[in-house]
């Protein structure tokens, strides 16, 4: 899937974060700057959708149209394509969207940046166009929990004893999901209390954390891992220890958010900052207390 | 009285008990066929496959298939041996009983799950002395794991195989438009759904490699079928099913507790003893000292209870009014 960045050609050295360009271009160096950069965006084509930059921003947004508009709006505000990150303020919600459009010279001859449009796609760059607006919502749904590695309705992060398992490397679904009930308990949560499908952060006694997601209550396995898990660094691993690739070596990240909580009794706040060091941020803030600090998946 | 006329007695007589189960038949299976269910079998192949010989004896024969289904499910709640269960299960589900092959799912499941959790560690198979021991340094209640072993064990060291299958037994009560196997199918199917989309947005690379649930078909859709049964597990089912249909909604908390509400006041067994009570309790005494429904779920709702009271009494008449499309299932 090709990104903006390859059919904007000479965009290939814009520096994210930078003020939209506005510079005046002569016929002949735009053919120039044209062939030009098509031909470094061919000797640099990304081997992977998300291969470039990803930049995080919010919107009162749910459905893909409204998170699309968000997406497309901050492309022409910053002057560029590529992938946006939409983390929504009404709901717990947050789309990855890729916005492709070209650059044009205006009657004086600056060079501006239209967006087009806006496409859905999952943190592997593949495009969700196509499913039903039901389909893509809850991969918005499951987006969010994995990005803030929590429900925002409910954030929920437990510390596991060496009881159950001393590391999440090799553990085994027996040992920790009752680690995940006895630690509810000693928090004074009932986990019959949080719904099927909510996301909580399982922090190990050697410091690696993964995601569990809540089963049925007539499981004998109230909770199984969703698949997302790091290590003490912040490096995402799987079971077995070993890293997840990066598959997003050539990017950085531009842009934060701060964005609220939902649900009764706490006042939970969550930010997403997008490094220039291929990873997110995200911390989470109960009642005015930071109290925890995950890096997630590659940006 | 001539050899005829006793011939135009027994034809009357014939007829008259023709009418009689007919009537009597008719609207519970009619009540209980889900409109929605892609081949929903006719009245009569209901009520023949209820008729299946079980070698329990415990259904009776030409019985309604609510009736059936209820007995079914008293067999599983109270058994204590279901390798016994599973097997007496069998003729029935292979003759295509509906409501066996459900049962007959659920018990592979939950014994294949308990053995898992209570006697195998790190793909070892555990005696019942290293079991208890397991769950006492785990503090998983030991008498919960003597019950598994007892109810259990023979799955793990009998061969099994002619019992097929769980994943298969609940697709077919599934396609026969069994309620509960639909509820629990749609469950499933969006639980796989999710974890799909976590290993997606998770960019975990393998993420392809999630075995398919349901064969394609349409949860909300087994849902709003499920649901006309009104059965109160089946409430019970959608309330859980709450976050998962509407994963951007800030409120699936109260969404479940208000069908859970509704689901403990029509009869599901809401107490100490229930089995979901027991499983999501985890040990917890304040958990296990709920004993009514309303008790329970007010106590998981905390601050929120007054709305969950109030939805529940709106969901409840809405239920009572067969008003479907309003029971925000999906379309």
């Amino acid at each position: 899937m090709s990104n903006n960045f390859e059919s904007a050609g000479h965009c290939t050295r814009c520096d994210w974060g930078a003020a939209p360009r506005r510079q005046t271009l002569k016929p002949g160096k735009v053919m120039l700057s044209v062939i030009a950069g098509a031909l470094v965006a061919s000797l640099t084509r990304p081997t992977h959708a998300l291969n470039g930059n990803v930049a995080v921003l919010s919107c009162a947004c749910q459905t893909t149209s409204q998170f699309s508009a968000a997406a497309i709006q901050a492309s022409n505000d910053r002057g560029w394509g590529g992938t946006f990150q939409v983390v929504s303020t009404s709901g717990p919600s947050s789309a990855l969207m890729t916005v492709r459009g070209r650059h044009l010279i205006d009657k004086n001859g600056n060079d501006y940046w239209l967006a087009s449009g806006a496409t859905p796609i999952d943190a592997s760059g593949t495009s969700l166009a196509g499913q039903a607006e039901s389909a893509q919502e809850s991969f918005y749904g499951s987006f969010d929990q994995t990005t803030f590695g929590v429900s925002r309705s409910s954030p929920t992060v437990v510390k596991i004893s060496d009881e159950y398992a001393a590391s999440f490397v090799r553990s085994t679904e027996d040992e920790v999901s009752p680690g995940i009930g006895r630690a509810l308990i000693l928090m004074g949560i009932d986990q019959g209390s949080i719904p099927p499908g909510t996301v909580i952060t399982v922090r190990f006694p050697d410091g690696t954390t993964a995601e569990y997601i809540k089963q049925s209550n007539f499981s004998t396995y109230q909770w199984i891992w969703n698949g997302t898990a790091h290590d003490k660094n912040g490096r995402q691993i799987y079971r077995d220890g070993t890293f997840v690739t990066n598959s997003n070596t050539g990017g950085a990240g531009d842009g934060h958010a701060n964005v609220p909580g939902f649900g009764s009794g706490a006042s939970w706040g969550f930010g997403v900052s997008a490094a220039p060091t291929c990873t997110f941020i995200t911390t989470i803030t109960v009642n005015g207390d930071s109290t925890d600090y995950m890096y997630v998946h590659p940006c | 009285m001539s050899l005829t006329r006793w011939g135009y007695l027994g034809l009357t007589l014939v007829l008259i008990a023709a009418g009689a189960a007919w009537l009597s038949f008719s609207p519970n299976d009619m009540k209980g066929q889900p409109s929605l269910a892609p081949a929903p079998p006719s009245p009569v192949q209901s009520v023949r496959s209820v008729a299946a010989p079980v070698a329990s004896g415990v259904t009776p024969q030409s019985v309604p298939r609510e009736k059936a289904s209820l007995s079914y499910r008293r067999e599983y709640k109270a058994s204590q041996n279901y390798w016994a269960l599973a097997h007496s299960l069998l003729p029935a589900a292979k003759a295509g009983d509906a409501d066996a092959e459900f049962y007959l799912s659920k018990v592979l499941e939950r014994c294949a799950d308990e053995n898992r959790m209570y006697f195998e560690r790190k793909g070892r198979r555990l005696s019942l002395d290293e079991g208890l021991r397991y769950a006492v340094a785990r503090h998983l209640s030991i008498e919960t794991a003597q019950s598994v072993f007892d109810r259990c064990h023979e799955f793990q060291t009998e061969d099994a195989a002619d019992l097929g299958s769980s994943a298969t037994w609940l697709a077919a009560a599934t396609d026969a438009g069994q309620p509960s196997a639909q509820a629990t199918m749609a469950m499933k199917i969006l639980l796989h759904d999710q974890m799909v989309n976590f290993a997606r947005s998770g960019g975990v690379p393998d993420s392809g490699n999630l075995e398919a649930v349901g064969n394609g078909a349409d949860p909300r859709q087994l849902l709003r079928s499920a649901v006309k049964s009104k059965d109160p597990e089946i409430l019970f089912t959608i309330g859980e099913v709450q976050g998962l249909l509407h994963p951007a909604a800030a409120d699936a908390k109260a969404a479940q507790l208000t069908w859970w509400l509704v689901a403990c006041q029509r009869g599901l067994d809401c107490t100490v003893n229930a089995e979901w009570v027991q499983n999501s309790c985890a040990g917890n005494p304040a958990c296990a000292s709920a004993n009514s429904p309303t008790e329970l779920v007010r106590r998981l709702a905390g601050d929120q209870w007054p709305e969950v009271e109030e939805r529940a009494q709106r969901l409840g008449t809405l239920l009572d009014t067969d008003q479907w499309d309003a029971l925000d299932l999906g379309s």
